[in-house]
């Protein structure tokens, strides 16, 4: 299910007009919606691998959270490596846990000490916010 | 060892010059990056210089929340490689997002030298401890 939004300042015109187009191809707002987010991310990303990184760093983050568990219970301590959606490995130390993520020919890897972890949360200082780069 | 500070911002910033090592290439990335004691992590860098040192091929298996002043959040990559600052090295988190386009050393960082900041004759002087 996808997620409930709001968005404030929306310009009135621009929105009538989507709506009307979205209409007209006979899809959800919330169809069209994501069609142009992605199309707008597209553009200002052409650079990047970014798409296809994220993509394999969902698949990947899926993995290790199914596996966790069992390399906590089986490799506390050990490197785990996790790339193309599999545990490629499990490694004594880190230096051969790199070494078996230069053999592979993907655009994102987890190397990862197996201890337990959880999601952290860093704040932003102001300086984000003030002048320009 | 004294850096004068950055003049590319009103007012100037203080500003480290540090390396930050691919793990997976014989390689590093020498930046200057703002001093911003408000930034929790150790060094945020644009999405385009984090792939080019090969870190989201050693990403740490959950992604990082990383919070505004204004409480907007977006998701950052992380990765954990050597950062090296006038010859100190140190394994320190490094951030990065599409999203984001400065290079910023935060407290993870900081908090493991001695800086001085002169601000009236800008420049920062720093001590490895």
């Amino acid at each position: 299910m996808g997620k409930t939004i709001a968005i404030k300042n929306v310009d009135e015109e621009l929105y009538r007009k989507f709506k009307a187009v979205a209409a007209l191809r006979g899809i959800t707002l919330g169809e069209a919606i994501n069609e142009a987010i992605k199309l707008w991310l597209k553009a200002s990303l052409s650079s990047s691998n970014y798409f296809q990184i994220e993509t394999e760093a969902e698949r990947n983050r899926e993995v290790y959270k199914k596996l966790e568990g069992d390399l906590l219970r089986k490799h506390l301590g050990k490197f785990a490596v996790i790339a193309g959606g599999r545990l490629v490995g499990v490694y004594k130390t880190k230096e051969r846990a790199l070494e078996a993520v230069k053999r592979l020919n993907v655009k994102h890897a987890i190397v990862s000490r197996i201890e337990r972890k959880k999601p952290t949360v860093v704040e932003f200082g102001m300086s984000l916010f003030e002048g320009e780069e | 060892m004294k850096i004068p500070y950055s003049r590319e911002r009103t007012p100037p910033i203080p500003v480290l010059k540090a390396r930050i090592f691919s793990p997976l290439k014989n390689e590093y990335a020498e930046l200057t990056l703002h001093v911003d004691t408000g930034f929790d992590g150790g060094v945020l860098i644009p999405f385009d210089l984090y792939e080019e040192l090969k870190l989201t091929l050693v990403e740490e298996p959950y992604p990082a929340r990383g919070v505004f002043p204004s409480g907007l959040a977006i998701e950052l990559y992380v990765a954990v490689t050597d950062v090296e600052i006038n010859g100190l090295r140190l394994t320190a988190h490094v951030y990065s997002s599409p999203l984001i386009l400065k290079k910023l050393a935060g407290r993870e960082i900081l908090n493991k030298l001695i800086l001085t900041l002169n601000g009236p004759k800008e420049e920062l002087e720093l001590l490895i401890p």
